[in-house]
């Protein structure tokens, strides 16, 4: 029985370290895109903020819109002006009301990015754990898509008001 | 000189319930020529094919975004002085700053209420 040459064995050996090398230096990768993008300081705090602003937007605004359904059935309907004004008055808060759809679908935007990114990293790990060299979907590649000016709207006591925005815009700044 | 009512306007949002809102809240104000748009793209378009009195436009939107359209329509010789009115969540001074850099006509942040539109639409346009 012939005895395989010592450098064949040495340059698997080689090859073998190599490859666990690049695998865990992978998957350190992966956890760090994890930290940053889905369980980092903060970014899980903040989803739930969001999640809890949400809910907190969308009960204030049903509340609106049925107060103002309570004020119309409860109009005078006998007297035509007063049925007028307060279709007008009402109709034009429950227009108000409603726009709480558009910032509460963008809070939950932000926080279905923050689980995609999670989604995609703990594939790539999944990946590399179970033998396979090849990195599941780049986490990195999903939260680069973010415009750095796109931060959507803001938690309770962050960001501007509109009296804040009205003294940015008359504002001496340079242009 | 007075404000025309009749004017055609154009608004422009990815959220179809925001355009019916504000559709609403401007007919309620005395406009109702209002023509919808879902991004900067389509609005880009219309805004070549019918001369419209002013525009109102979200900021978050793909492909192309309210800030991107408004860069658009100041760079376009025969739109650069359209009057154009953002309503966006974004409430970050950045945001403003980079939109008024723009030549943003006005900025109303969401969620916003009848009256601050129609006091931004009197600032922009006049009285009515």
């Amino acid at each position: 029985m012939k005895s395989q040459p010592k450098a064949p064995i040495a340059q698997r050996l080689a090859d073998e370290c190599l490859t666990l090398y690049r695998i865990m230096l992978d998957g350190c990768r992966q956890i760090e895109l994890l930290r940053d993008n889905a369980f980092g300081p903060g970014v899980a705090d903040r989803s739930v903020s969001e999640l809890l602003e949400a809910k907190k937007e969308t009960e204030v605004a049903v509340d609106r819109i049925l107060a103002s359904v309570e004020k119309l059935m409860a109009t005078d309907c006998s007297d035509a002006d007063s049925v007028r004004q307060a279709i007008n008055v009402n109709c034009m808060a429950i227009y108000e009301a409603c726009t709480f759809q558009d910032i509460t679908g963008q809070r939950i935007s932000k926080v279905l990015h923050s689980i995609r990114v999670a989604g995609a990293a703990l594939e790539s790990l999944h990946g590399l754990w179970s033998g396979s060299l090849v990195a599941g979907p780049s986490a990195a590649g999903l939260s680069s898509e973010a415009d750095s000016l796109l931060n959507g709207p803001a938690l309770s006591g962050e960001g501007l008001d509109q009296d804040e925005v009205n003294r940015l815009l008359t504002a001496n700044v340079g242009r | 000189m007075a404000v025309d009512l009749k004017m055609p306007v154009l608004i422009v949002d990815d959220y179809k319930t925001m355009l019916r809102i504000v559709r609403g809240l401007l007919a309620q104000i005395g406009f109702s020529d209002v023509d919808e748009a879902l991004d900067g793209t389509e609005a880009l378009k219309m805004l070549r094919t019918r001369h419209y009195g002013f525009i109102i436009s979200d900021w978050n939107m793909a492909p192309m975004s309210g800030y991107d359209l408004l860069k658009n329509v100041r760079s376009d010789w025969e739109l650069k002085t359209l009057p154009f009115i953002m309503v966006t969540a974004e409430a970050k001074t950045e945001n403003v700053v980079a939109a008024r850099k723009a030549g943003v006509s006005n900025y109303i942040i969401k969620p916003f209420s009848a009256d601050v539109l129609k006091a931004k639409l009197k600032t922009v346009l006049g009285d009515f």
